[in-house]
């Protein structure tokens, strides 16, 4: 049940980071992905 | 937040200077480098670039740069030739949705662009910033736009890059087409005219109808070429403002030169006359087929069909007519008469043109009133036309004598008499289609088996705008009545009046 809802809670969270990320990349004229290759490239590993 | 540069001509920075200019920890990194040829696009009346948007077509993709935000929208496609509905959805064509719907897109210049990308990068070769920078070559001129983009959360950065820019180059004052010398024709075809309300109402009648003759021969060419149909309705409405001056301005030239200007010009119009009617059924054709069931849609498919042949056919005409030696001398020798002030005068040409404006357009507008005073339901469709005319005509002079007058009063008459003008147009227009479908019907071939389709679609349709005519009678009546109200009644007599 607790993984139950702590995967709830971060799929909500994620699902907010994403439209979040949608906006600036509109307002930036690129890509979600460019974003988080651009700012999280370095430490995917 | 984007910051746009327009560099003067011949500017000597580039990309690489820029980037030869950073300090530790930044560097630029330059992605693309292309160098293609472009059209810059606009509408005859340049919408486009006189809002500051540059249109740009290669071979396959449209490129649209705002020069004002500095924001810049790709899509493929093309443009050159088609009209808004004609562009594929996308986002260039989201940007432009202000387009006259009736202009279509014509090449202005043809040009030569480098297009060139960089991105700035930090110590941890992450971009904080991006760079677009364009140059144009049009025939021996260049000049270039620079577009910093700047990326949330590095806003310290980009003061960095605008600083290291502005190190290198002024911003030039003036914009980019001027700087490359193009020329975008500065149509206007609703100019005022510069009267001095002191002088004669001659020399004011010559001027007003100097300026629009020029006006409809500026549509000349683009009648010929077939661009848009607003070239023909502009040419149209030009001349029809020079025969209104004529019958208009009473006593402003002799009885005789005026039946002869009268019937001159009236004879350049005949001419369009039909073509433009096509024009007007051809634009309409999607509205005509919403009116009607789709059952009786193939009688429809005919007549349009039997509309384009007939106008394909009748553009030939014109276009023939237009490209005459004859045709062209005689528009030309009324033009000179009338700038060299040569038309035979009348007995009132020495009154002054605000005298003569204030007396002319109080007149029109008592006549209006006393007509569209006496319209209720029962009034005929003639009288009706007969208060469109009028409405009309005071609405022209109001147009002519726009400059005499304070800008800000004239301009609420002109807007309130406009939106009663807007049903008077539309209840005639139906009268005028519903007739001309009976007429189309009644020269159908009598042998020809599709009659009985077509004849089924024109009795639908003929019905339909029979019942719309009616609803617009009841909106004349209505608007009538805001227009005839006691503000504006005392606004035109306190702006007409001569002693003011």
């Amino acid at each position: 049940m607790a993984t139950k809802k702590k995967k709830n809670t971060l799929l909500r969270l994620a699902v907010h980071v994403l439209k979040e990320l949608k906006i600036i990349a509109k307002e930036e004229n690129t890509s979600v992905q460019a974003i988080i290759e651009n700012e999280y490239g370095n430490h995917t590993s | 937040m984007n910051t746009i540069y327009t560099l003067p001509a011949n500017s000597s920075l580039s990309l690489k200077k820029i980037g030869k200019a950073f300090t530790a920890p930044h560097t630029l990194l330059i992605t693309e480098n292309e160098q293609e040829k472009i059209k810059l696009l606009d509408t005859f009346d340049s919408e486009l670039t006189s809002s500051g948007k540059l249109l740009l077509e290669s071979e396959e993709r449209l490129l649209l740069i705002d020069t004002i935000s500095g924001t810049v929208f790709s899509q493929p496609g093309n443009a050159s030739g088609l009209c808004f509905d004609g562009i594929e959805p996308g986002s260039v064509q989201s940007q432009i949705t202000s387009l006259s719907k009736l202009r279509a897109l014509i090449p202005i210049a043809t040009m030569a662009l480098i297009r060139e990308t960089a991105c700035m990068l930090d110590d941890e070769e992450k971009t904080v910033a991006r760079l677009h920078y364009y140059v144009f070559k049009y025939k021996k001129q260049s000049s270039a736009l620079l577009i910093a983009s700047s990326l949330r959360g590095y806003d310290s950065e980009f003061v960095i890059l605008q600083n290291t820019i502005q190190s290198l180059a002024t911003d030039n004052q003036a914009s980019l087409l001027t700087t490359l010398k193009i020329d975008t024709g500065n149509y206007n075809p609703k100019p005022d005219v510069a009267l001095d309300p002191a002088a004669a109402i001659f020399q004011s009648a010559n001027a007003i109808i100097a300026t629009f003759i020029k006006i409809a021969r500026q549509n000349e060419t683009g009648i010929i070429a077939d661009i848009d149909t607003e070239f023909l309705h502009d040419y149209r409405v030009s001349l029809r403002k020079v025969r209104s001056v004529i019958s208009l301005f009473k006593g402003v030239y002799s009885s005789d030169e005026t039946m002869r200007l009268k019937q001159e010009f009236a004879d350049l119009m005949q001419i369009t006359g039909r073509l433009r009617d096509l024009d007007v059924y051809l634009l309409e054709r999607d509205y005509y087929y919403s009116l009607v069931p789709s059952s009786t849609h193939t009688g429809l498919d005919i007549m349009f069909n039997s509309f384009s042949e007939e106008r394909a056919q009748l553009h030939k005409t014109v276009r023939k007519a237009l490209k005459n030696k004859q045709y062209k001398m005689h528009i030309e020798t009324l033009a000179a008469q009338c700038i060299e002030n040569r038309w035979l005068k009348g007995e009132a040409w020495q009154q002054s043109s605000h005298q003569f404006s204030c007396s002319a357009i109080l007149k029109r507008y008592k006549k209006v009133c006393s007509i569209a005073g006496s319209i209720g339901e029962s009034t005929p469709d003639e009288d009706i036309h007969e208060l469109r005319i009028h409405c009309k005509k005071l609405r022209y002079l109001m147009e002519f004598f726009t400059p005499l007058f304070p800008i800000k009063e004239i301009k609420i008459l002109i807007k309130s008499l406009k939106i009663l003008q807007d049903n008077l147009g539309k209840f005639n227009d139906l009268s005028v289609q519903q007739r001309s479908l009976a007429d189309f019907l009644h020269n159908f071939p009598q042998s020809d088996d599709k009659i009985l389709k077509v004849a089924e679609s024109i009795g639908g349709l003929i019905a339909m705008l029979n019942y719309l005519q009616k609803k617009e009678k009841e909106q004349i009546m209505a608007n009538f009545l805001l227009f005839d109200s006691e503000e504006t009644k005392m606004l035109f007599h306190e702006l007409f009046s001569p002693e003011n």
